[in-house]
Order: C-alpha cells, then structure tokens, then sequence
C-alpha cells in the first residue's frame, strides 16, 4: 500500500512537472559580427513578454563576405534558421528564400522610411514585406573648416559643383600655406565599392542611374555619367589631386581616415560614419570634429539640381523560409528594429549605421552633422539589387580607375562607353 | 595474435588517412565536380547548377582577367620565390657563422614578419607606402634626398606597372624568415669534419661553398623551392587588403581572382575551375623542380 502511494506521489510530481516545465524554443539566427549583443538584447525582450517559453538564441556571426557564403550554404541545405540579416544587394538572391508578411500586421512596419520600405516590398507580393529594413547610410560632402579659415575662406557654402570648383581654385592659390602634401580636394577611387557609391551620387545628382528601371541595360554612359567622371576629372586636370591619392586607399575606411588627418581639404564624400567610427579611430571627439569640419548635401551640378542624392547600403532583417519559429522571429525582428533596440544599451546598433524607422532617427543626434544625414536620407537611392550588381560593380569600378589614371589621354566618354558594353554582355 | 599485429599499422595510420581524405581528397574532388556545374551562390540555394561539363574551362581561357591574374601571378611568383630562398639562404648561412653572437635573438627578431598575421602585415605596409597616410610618401616632403634615389614617388601601391612589383618585394619580407629556416635545417646537417678536411686539403671558401655547401644543400632548396612555390601561389590576403587587386586588376594574382569570382560574384563554378588550374599550376611546377633540380653527389 504504502509503496502504492510513493508511485502515485512521483507520478504526480512529474507530471505536475511536465505541465509547469516551459516550452523550450531555439531561435536560430545568422547574421554579422557587430549584430551580436544586439541580438542577445532582442532575445532577452522576447523572453520578457513569452515567459512561458524557454527561448534560447543560437546566433552566428560572421564577416561580410563569411555571411553571404554561410547564408547561401545553409539556406541551400534547408537549414532551419529563423533569423537572417541580408545585405540590401543581397536581395535578389535570398528573396526567394525569406518568408514573407503581410504588411499590414507587422508591429512598427508604418515607421520605417517611405524608400525603404519600397525596397522590401520589391520582391514580395503585393500587400506584403519581406521584414524589416534594420539599418542605413549615408553620404555628404565634408570639408576642413579650420584648415579653410586659416587660408582666409570662411563662411564655405557649397551647394553646386561650382561653388566646389571655386573653393578648390581658392584653396588651390594659396597652396604655398598648405603643409606639405595636403590636397585641396579629394575623393575616393580605390579598390573597393565606396569607389563606386561616391560615384553613383554625383551621378544620380546629374539626373542619371546605374542601370534602366528593369536592370537590363546600362546606362551610367550617358550624359549625367560623363559629367560626373568629369567633374573627378576637372580636379586632376587642374593639379588639385593627383592619381596616386584618389586610387591609393585600400577601403573608404583609410580614405575617410586620411581625411579626417587633414589631407584634403575638401572630401567630394564621405559615409556618416566618419563623424561616429572613423574619428573613434583617430582619436578627435565629436566636438572637435564639429568645430573643426563642415558638411553639407551632395552638391548638384546646378542650382536646379536635385541636393543630397546619397546611395543608401544597408541591412534587411527577415525570417528566412524554413524557420520553425516564424512568428517569434518576426517579433523578435521588430523589437530589433524599433526605437528600443536601437536605444539599446549594448550600444552594437550604433555600429550598424542609421535607422530607418524615423522613431529611431533620435539615436544619431549626438554624430555631428545629424541634421544633414537625415535630410539626406530622403534623398536616398540604391544599387540594382540584382544579382549580377557584384560583377557589374567591378566594371564601373575599373572604369572609374581607368579614367583617373588616364584622364590626360582618354575621355569620360569613351571609358564609360567601353564599360557599359561589358556590363550590358554581364546582363544578357 | 600474429594476424592481429599485422593490422596494427593500418590502424594507427587509419586517422591520418581519413583526415587526409576528408579535408583534402574530398574537397578536391567536389571542386573539381563544380567546376563541371555552372553553379552560383543563387543556385547552391536551389539545390544544384546544371552541368555544363568543360564550358567554364574554355570560358576562363577566353577571359582577359584570367589571362591578366596568370600573367600576374608568374610575375609574383617568380619575385617572390627567388627573392625568398636567396635571402633565406644568405640569412641562414650568416647565422650559421660562428662568427655571429646572439643567433637566438636574431632568428627571433627574422621570424616576426613571417608569424605575424597577413592581415597586420598588410595593414603596416599600408601605412608605411600608401600615399596620403604612408611614412615614406610623407617624410618624402621633409627628407628630399628621397626623390633622388627613387624612394619619394607616391604611387608604389597604384601605379599599374609597378604595384606586383611591390607586392612581391613585401610577399618576400614576410616570407624569407620559412625560407631560412628551411635552409638552417640543411647548413646544420653539413658537419664541420667536411669542412675541416677541405680547409685542409687547401680549398679556398668560393670553392668549399661550391663544392661543398651547395650541394649538400641542395635537398633542402629544392624542398624550399616546392614549399614557397606552393606557398606564394595560394597567397591573396596580402593583396586583397593593400590593393583588392587594383588598380584595375594590375595586381590581381589568380588565387585573388578565384576569391573574387567565388566569394564577391558567386560564381562557384567557375572559381573551381580556376582553382583547378591553380592546382594544376602547383603541381606541374612541383614536378619540374623535381624533374630538373637533382640532389649532387659529393666526393
């Protein structure tokens, strides 16, 4: 009787057990290096408000190339990852591997960005979304305000490339007070794609594009392209900067950085990071650099001109098409999008860039020159989000390089001409 | 008992074998088999690729920047191999001397370039030849003698013709210090006796050096010769991050070019039939040393 009752009491207790235990749920994410305490903030948020679930995050992360390989890896073995963060030039390839949501239902959806909501929307359904656009940048046009006061320019307002002209012909005849080696103007025409992103605004701003609205031909050769590999042109013509400094640069982190140490005086573009990560990198506060440096929109090539057009890069956070715990990862995507994650404490969202959803625009108030940077996010344009772009970039970059090293010899025209007809064999 | 014994060997060999055949047999034959697919990033995540059998072999043949990394790769191969085991084998031979005091300490202070990471290695050049944050471009302003031997231009890392050049020349700073130890192993294994009875027998030091330490040393330079081969052939991290292969693919070796196709344009298939010729290159390289550099009998 009495080992009866033991039975019953230790059934009772396990089963008593099962009932109370909590569901236990593995969020699987794949995604990049800076996202990770991110990530372990949006996971503790979700198990706030699932208290009757055990959610436990399995996060990878990886270096930006490591991310494309290891999401195409195993998203082609079927791999059950909830999580996944895309670069926005990534698209085309993993759209067909993220689930998509009805835009309508998703929490905060509303607050992202009017442009960038298009591009999620670009390759879903009508009426739904691929997730969330997480985060952005930008480019203006900065400038050495304290090497220019000691010139005598003051007052520096740049809203064309005329007035850039003249200030680099200012900065120009008084060279002689310049220290040894410093460039009036610089821009970047290195190995990597800033090269090509700086490009692309001057180029929007004359009124052009990449490629035709359907991708399929390219059109960077025509008359606002030749202008805008000109307008680089017009500067190593007049001895204002010499090859070697524009192609020298190994990344648009070293350019920025070689600006930021006062080696031109006027940067035809730099990403919004210069005023957060690369001064970090230099040692200069904040307040300095505000003091020290001016910035302004993209200059257009005339007063009628359309100021600030700035390519935007950044990352989309969606659930990938095999996830077990889709509804969950959504919800988790949001609080890592909003306002919250993008306050949170970690602080990794400010590696990222810029939000897109305006409740977060806040964030970016303490980088100098926040103003600017989010005025020109209403001008943002992006790179064709096809698959073919990575190739296509090479092309536009090699031309860019050609030009500069050849500017004496050879034509804006005639280099673009020769590109545009190797990019229009890559889109056959 | 006995036939149990027998199979002791194979056993013990057995975890070598499959790690051999795992993370280099495998992996071979599966790129040679994607070299046969037209497969991307895109269709890995649709499960397959169609075969296109020998069509991104005669693809690559057609294609100027494959032509241009070849090229480019000969040219940094050649530099760096040679420029390699002649200084490892003249730094060896110096620390050999018994003439040198505190060996220890200069080996150490070799191996530094060769163990510190490519990436760290890359990134001090940068700032030692780039043109706006370089040293040398920089003090060429203040030190003007610079200009008049050559070293006060600016463009080392982007000038076209001249930016492999310079690629080889740092590929040979970070890589001599293997070179000289490889070469150490072999000027310790000549014993002094030899020399003894040479000095003895009255021969002067250009002919104990030819007669005697270059061919006892010569299993170790052809050991040297495949390894740096080899070695330079797969390197790419220094380039990618000082040049990314520019300007305009003038400094794009082909192992750059494979990680360029693969990883920045997906094009898998066609990256594993480059690496395949790659291999290809290594192993008709190795074979020619093999072939042609023979071990000298000494009397």
């Amino acid at each position: 009787m009495k080992r009866v009752f033991v039975i019953f009491i230790l059934l009772a207790v396990m089963l008593t057990t099962c009932l109370v235990a909590k569901e236990k749920v593995v969020l699987k994410s794949v995604g990049r290096t800076w996202a990770k305490e991110n990530l372990e903030w949006a996971a503790e948020k979700l198990q706030e408000n699932h208290p009757e679930l055990d959610i436990v995050l399995d996060s990878s992360v990886y270096e930006y190339n490591e991310c494309r390989t290891q999401l195409a890896m195993r998203l082609s073995r079927g791999e059950k990852l909830d999580i996944i963060i895309i670069d926005n030039i990534w698209l085309s390839e993993f759209s067909g591997m993220m689930r998509q949501f009805d835009t309508a239902t998703l929490a905060g959806y509303d607050d992202i960005i009017p442009a960038f909501k298009v591009i999620l929307e670009k390759y879903a359904d009508p009426g739904k979304t691929l997730g969330y656009y997480y985060s952005t940048d930008d480019r203006l046009i900065y400038w050495n305000k304290a090497v220019m006061e000691k010139l005598g320019i003051t007052d520096v307002k740049i809203e064309t490339w005329d007035d850039v002209k003249k200030y680099a012909t200012m900065i120009k005849e008084k060279e002689d007070q310049l220290e040894p080696g410093v460039k009036p103007v610089g821009f970047m025409a290195g190995a990597t794609e800033h090269t090509n992103s700086r490009w692309y605004d001057l180029l929007w701003s004359a009124g052009g594009d990449i490629l035709t609205p359907d991708s399929k031909e390219a059109i960077f050769n025509s008359e606002a392209g030749v202008d805008a590999l000109e307008f680089y042109g017009w500067f190593l013509k007049n001895g204002m900067v010499a090859p070697e400094d524009v192609l020298s640069p190994a990344s648009g982190e070293v350019y920025d950085q070689a600006f930021v140490n006062g080696k031109f005086v006027i940067s035809l573009g730099n990403g919004e990071w210069i005023g957060s990560s690369t001064i970090q990198n230099v040692g200069m506060s904040a307040e300095q650099f505000s003091n020290d440096f001016g910035a302004a929109l993209i200059p257009a090539p005339t007063v009628d001109g359309e100021r600030g057009t700035s390519v935007a890069g950044g990352y989309i956070y969606g659930v990938s098409k095999f996830a077990e715990h889709p509804e969950l990862a959504i919800e988790f995507i949001g609080y890592l999008c909003g306002p919250e994650g993008w306050n949170d404490p970690t602080s990794s969202s400010k590696k990222a860039g810029i939000p897109t959803v305006k409740s977060a625009l806040y964030t970016i108030d303490s980088i100098p020159f926040s103003a600017e940077i989010k005025e020109a996010l209403e001008h943002a344009r992006f790179r064709p989000t096809i698959q073919e772009y990575s190739k296509i970039s090479d092309v536009i970059r090699s031309a860019i390089q050609e030009y500069v090293l050849n500017f004496e010899t050879t034509s804006a025209k005639t280099v673009l001409d020769n590109a545009a007809e190797k990019v229009n064999a890559i889109l056959k | 008992m006995t036939a149990n014994k027998k199979y002791i060997p194979y056993l013990l060999i057995l975890p070598a074998l499959l790690m051999l055949i795992m993370l280099t047999i495998f992996p071979l034959i599966w790129s040679f088999y994607t070299s046969t697919r037209d497969m991307t990033l895109f269709d890995l995540m649709m499960h397959g690729g169609s075969n296109v059998g020998i069509r991104n072999y005669t693809d690559l043949f057609k294609d100027s920047y494959f032509w241009n990394a070849l090229k480019n790769s000969l040219i940094f191969v050649g530099i760096s191999v040679f420029g390699q085991v002649f200084f490892g084998t003249l730094l060896a031979s110096v620390l050999h001397s018994k003439f040198i005091k505190g060996k220890g300490l200069f080996r150490a202070i070799y191996l530094i370039p060769w163990i510190a990471s490519s990436v760290i290695v890359a990134y001090s050049w940068i700032y030692f030849l780039d043109a706006n944050l370089g040293f040398l471009p920089s003090m060429s302003y203040k030190w003007t003698f610079l200009n008049s031997i050559g070293l006060g231009r600016k463009d080392w890392l982007t000038n076209p013709s001249l930016v492999i050049f310079v690629l080889a020349v740092i590929n040979i700073w970070k890589g001599t210090a293997f070179s000289m130890l490889m070469q150490s192993a072999g000027f310790q294994s000549i014993p002094d006796s030899v020399y003894e009875a040479a000095e003895v027998d009255g021969a002067s030091i250009l002919q104990r050096f030819s007669k005697i330490t270059l061919p006892l040393l010569m299993p170790f330079i052809l050991i040297n010769l495949v390894m740096t081969t080899m070695i330079t052939f797969n390197v790419y991290d220094i380039i990618l991050v000082m040049t990314g292969g520019g300007p305009m693919h003038s400094s794009e070796v082909l192992s750059l070019f494979v990680y360029n196709v693969g990883f920045n344009q997906g094009e898998l298939g066609y990256a594993a039939a480059a690496s395949t010729v790659l291999l290809i290159m290594n192993l008709v390289t190795t074979i020619l040393y093999l072939r042609y550099i023979k071990p000298v009998e000494v009397n």
